[in-house]
This record gives C-alpha cells, sequence and structure tokens, in this order.
C-alpha cells in the first residue's frame, strides 16, 4: 500500500459518505498530521503491525474447529490453516487458499504441507492490511468532522 | 431440517450478520461473522449449505472480495477475489457449486460493469 493508494481510498471513503474533499480536508493534510516525522513506510507497516497482532493464525492439526464443530473429511490436517479476525470472525481455509505461492508443477492454490504456513501468513497480513485501512478510514472521517463542524 | 441464512450488510459495516431463521433449526446457534465487514455485496448459494458472498463497499471503497459460509462448519473460507471490485452487484445460483456475479458499480470511476464470473 502506497501513500497514494491510502489517499485515494480515504477520497472515495468520503465521497462515499457523499462528503466534499476541501483544501482544509484533503488526505494529504490528513496524513501528514497522523504521520509527524515518519516516513510513509514506517508509519503505514506500524499500523498494520498493530492489527497484524489481534489477528490468530495457525495450522490446523485435525482437531474440532474453534466454531464447536468438525471439519470436513476432505480437509488435510497440516495442510490448512485457520484464522480467527478481531471480530470473531473465524476463516477455516482447506483444499486451497488465494494466497498460496506459485510454484512451477503444482497446482495453482492447492494447499500442501509445504505452502501453508506461507498462504497463511500472507493471508493473515492482506486481513490486516485491509483493516488496518479501515481504520485509517474511519479515523480520517472524525478528523473531517472537526475540521467542518 | 431446513435452515434460513440471512445475511445482512449494513450502512455502518457492522461486520454483516447471519441467522437461522429463529423456529427453524438450532434457536442457540450463533453464526461467525463474516470477515470482511461491507455494504452493497451480493450473496449467492455454492451448494447445500454454502453461500458465497461478493464484493460490496468496505471500509474505504469496493471491494473484489470473495468470500464463502459453510453451515456445516460455521466457518468462511476466501476465495480467489473477483478480477474487478464492485458495489452494487447481482449473483445469481448457477447450479452444482456455481454462482455468477453480475454488474455493479466501481468506486470512483463512475462505471458500471456488464460482467459474468464463475466460482
Amino acid at each position: 500500500m502506497t501513500k497514494v493508494d491510502a489517499a485515494i481510498r480515504l477520497t472515495q471513503k468520503l465521497q462515499a459518505l457523499g462528503l466534499t474533499i476541501t483544501a482544509d480536508t484533503r488526505p494529504s493534510a490528513f496524513l501528514a498530521q497522523v504521520m509527524g516525522n515518519q516516513a510513509w513506510e514506517d508509519f503505514w507497516s506500524a499500523k498494520v503491525d498493530e492489527v497484524r497482532r489481534s489477528i490468530q493464525a495457525y495450522v490446523w492439526q485435525g482437531e474440532i474447529l474453534p466454531t464447536g464443530r468438525s471439519a470436513p473429511a476432505e480437509a488435510v490436517p497440516g495442510a490448512s490453516y485457520i484464522i480467527i479476525a478481531p471480530n470473531g470472525a473465524i476463516i477455516f481455509q482447506y483444499g486451497d487458499s488465494p494466497y498460496v505461492p506459485e510454484t512451477p508443477g503444482e497446482t495453482p492454490g492447492a494447499l500442501t504441507h509445504d505452502n501453508v504456513e506461507q498462504a497463511m501468513e500472507a493471508h493473515a497480513q492482506a486481513l490486516a492490511e485491509e483493516l488496518a485501512l479501515e481504520k485509517l478510514a474511519e479515523a480520517y472521517v472524525a478528523w473531517v468532522a472537526e475540521q467542518v463542524l | 431440517m431446513p435452515c434460513l441464512v440471512i445475511i445482512v450488510g449494513s450502512r455502518r459495516l457492522l461486520n454483516t450478520w447471519y441467522s437461522s431463521q429463529p423456529g427453524l433449526g438450532d434457536s442457540s446457534f450463533k453464526p461467525t461473522p463474516m470477515p470482511t465487514g461491507r455494504t452493497h455485496l451480493a450473496a449467492a448459494p455454492l451448494g447445500v449449505g454454502v453461500v458465497g458472498v461478493f464484493g460490496g463497499w468496505g471500509g474505504s471503497g469496493t471491494l473484489p472480495t470473495n468470500e464463502a459460509y459453510s453451515l456445516d462448519t460455521n466457518t468462511w473460507s476466501t476465495k480467489a477475489p473477483m478480477p474487478t471490485a464492485r458495489a452494487y452487484l447481482a449473483a445469481a445460483e448457477l447450479g452444482d457449486g456455481v454462482a455468477g456475479t453480475l454488474g455493479g458499480s466501481g468506486s470512483g470511476t463512475g462505471m458500471n460493469f456488464n460482467e459474468v464470473y464463475l466460482y
């Protein structure tokens, strides 16, 4: 996520609320204020890391799922993973995952014992990025309200 | 036992809420919330006890997100995202665990998409 990407998403957030951006409520002004002296990369990675710490992720080894249910028979222990989001959402990924790294000679997206850790971490990181962006957008809307009211 | 799963996206991105219909199935059942809070999404059955939830408005724009909920395990799984991020789309069951997503609107582009994807 670049600073420009983030600014675009903040702009879209405001537009979705039916608000118009003025010189005083530009995303760049908000970002400059919340970043302080930090470089964008440092600021953003800290935000994502903060959210990532609130996400649980582990390789499923055949136990009962956190929902209290049994897994489907086709789920392979050691080649499936569970992610628990901060809102309590439970993701049980087995069989395939869009976060499996591409490996020549292997079925695209197929989870294996060898790639499950990498896919799980990429999945959790992507979730953390999206949630961090959502938090940033909420903070931006609150900041705009302060400027306007 | 027939069971109705209700998927609700709200204007406040309340992470969506789902419930078995009172009086049908287990009334104490607590569905796990959706991983990605969003509004203006589309949903369609992907087979018995599985529903796919596509796109929508997230916290800061339209999403290509494609997630599936399984009633058997009460868990979600993430599927390959749609090629186009969009909200206000439609989804329909096409049979044999396949759904199509149609139309919708992208964020900031003012364009309406007319594409069909199969999952």
